[in-house]
């Protein structure tokens, strides 16, 4: 076997090797954007303009202006959680409960969203949401106004 | 980045012409208002952000994924802009100013005053838009660029300094006045348009 | 009103304030403070709607895809000349360097065609448990994502 051919081989067996060893659970990396809105005013903060399809529609429609107020960017390594604050006064927690991958390849994440108020819980929900996809948790009251939490998450694959 | 932009960036650069036609659709628009703002003319604003994407197109190789995609092209729209206006209007660019020609002695801040237009008829009014893009125009290149990326592309104050280099405090004060200046030429505008009383 | 103020009016405007400096700054906002903010939100949505209006039709890709095309049509094609002397060695190395750019390529195929397929993103969300206390939960469906199918709203209302 000439060396051209025997290092090729080897190339393609290492390949290989490399596939197999990341084939472990990855660490999901999730965005919360913590937006405000509010039934006074006009418009959408440019730092959202990509949820402006979402916000325009019901039931959104009864509140005219949204305004970013945090963005967090959480790393949850799997079986994990990442706690973080509202600006209401409330704690919240995400956890990366487990990756699924669905029959056709599609790529889910299995997460946890729990809401507390002075230690008791008032929201705790169990959800399987599509990697890269959006989900909203809204209705907390904000001084006179109203929050909405969107959240996103990938895995790298 | 946002996932699926990264998965159209990393597509459109190993050559999927698929994805880089989806990045220029998604992106035409803002990367257009952006340089109407700056350059005023619409053919040359077309012609700038042309370029632009061409740009983008030859250099995606060597873009690391490590800022937000439009921020890269963003700094190429205004980059280009940057060189028309110098070309054209031999107009003098200095990033490091912080007060504009069209600035006064008066340091008052933002007037508690409301112009009084009802959004939705000023922005159906073409001679009224024409205004407004008039009112950018007479602002420093320096006051229209930090105006235009804080409100029409919603970058943060430590993105704008990224952009053009400057610190987040030079970005904060060019911000000021060109707000300052702009609702001055517009109260101006409106006193000019109301009749007398 | 002073540079200190105006700065913290601005940066409040903007969102660059903490959630702590957002609390006091609302605490103390006077009716002033209120009327120079909605005159800078009335500016924006007159800044921004009139720029995007004029942007609404704008066609930028059909200029950037003919200027590829016409790149790409008058694209030199190389041409490689070897001097005679040398064409017995070459051919040799040759005929190596294709058998290894074969195996190479075999390889490259097939990692390509084990590299995962990126599916367009959907907001499919399935709620499989949810508990409220001193709330009222309701969980909507959305239509017409901008990405396709339907997005997941998960409403809470605290009870009075």
């Amino acid at each position: 076997m000439s060396r051209v051919t025997r290092g090729s081989l080897v190339f393609l067996a290492l390949a290989s090797l490399t596939r197999v060893a990341v084939a472990e659970e990855p660490t999901a990396q999730c965005s919360v954007r913590i937006i405000q809105g509010s039934k006074e005013g006009q418009g959408i903060d440019p730092k959202i303009t990509r949820l402006r399809p979402y916000l325009e529609k019901d039931p959104f429609t009864a509140w005219k202006n949204f305004t970013m107020l945090e963005q967090k960017e959480l790393t949850v390594p799997p079986n994990s959680t990442e706690k973080f604050s509202l600006p209401n006064g409330k704690e919240a927690s995400l956890t990366y409960v487990e990756h699924v991958l669905r029959h056709d390849g599609k790529h889910r994440l299995r997460l946890r969203l729990e809401v507390e108020k002075g230690g008791k819980k008032q929201l705790n929900t169990t959800f399987v949401l599509d990697e890269g996809g959006i989900v909203l948790q809204a209705g907390q009251a904000h001084h006179a106004m109203m929050l909405i939490l969107a959240f996103s998450c990938e895995i790298p694959h | 980045m946002d996932p699926d932009e990264r998965l159209l960036v990393d597509d459109a650069r190993r050559g999927d012409a698929n994805a880089f036609r989806e990045l220029v659709k998604r992106y035409q628009r803002r990367a257009y208002a952006v340089a109407l703002g700056m350059v005023h003319d619409g053919d040359d604003a077309r012609d700038i952000c042309q370029d632009a994407f061409l740009r983008v197109h030859k250099n995606l190789v060597t873009f690391e994924g490590d800022s937000q995609f439009f921020t890269w092209l963003y700094r190429i729209v205004m980059n280009l802009c940057i060189d028309h206006l110098r070309k054209k209007r031999g107009e003098r660019v200095e990033f490091d100013d912080t007060r504009g020609p069209e600035d006064s002695i008066d340091d008052s801040g933002i007037a508690p005053r409301r112009l009084g237009f009802d959004p939705q008829r000023a922005l159906a009014d073409k001679e009224l838009r024409g205004q407004i893009r008039g009112a950018l125009d007479k602002l420093s290149a320096t006051h229209r660029a930090a105006l235009i990326m804080r409100e029409i592309d919603g970058l943060s104050y430590a993105e704008m300094a990224t952009v053009t280099g400057c610190s987040v405090g030079t970005i904060m004060s060019r911000l000021f006045h060109a707000r300052k200046n702009m609702q001055k030429l517009l109260l101006g505008y409106k006193g000019a348009a109301e009749p007398a009383a | 009103m002073g540079k200190a103020e105006d700065d913290k009016l601005q940066r409040y405007f903007d969102g660059e304030l903490d959630a702590e400096e957002r609390a006091r700054f609302e605490a103390s906002m006077t009716d002033d403070d209120r009327e120079r903010l909605a005159a800078l939100a009335e500016m924006r949505v007159l800044l921004s709607g009139t720029l995007e209006a004029e942007s609404a039709e704008v066609d930028i890709w059909s200029g950037v895809q003919a200027q590829l095309a016409k790149e790409k049509a008058s694209a030199p094609t190389p041409i490689v000349r070897t001097p005679a002397v040398l064409r017995p060695l070459r051919r040799r190395r040759m005929v190596a360097g294709t058998t290894a750019g074969v195996m190479f390529a075999a390889a490259a195929a097939f990692l390509f065609v084990l590299r995962p397929w990126h599916a367009p993103i959907t907001n499919g969300c399935d709620i499989e448990s949810l508990e409220v206390e001193g709330a009222v939960a309701t969980v909507m469906t959305q239509a017409d994502a901008p990405n396709g199918g339907d997005t997941t709203i998960i409403w809470t209302t605290e009870e009075e």
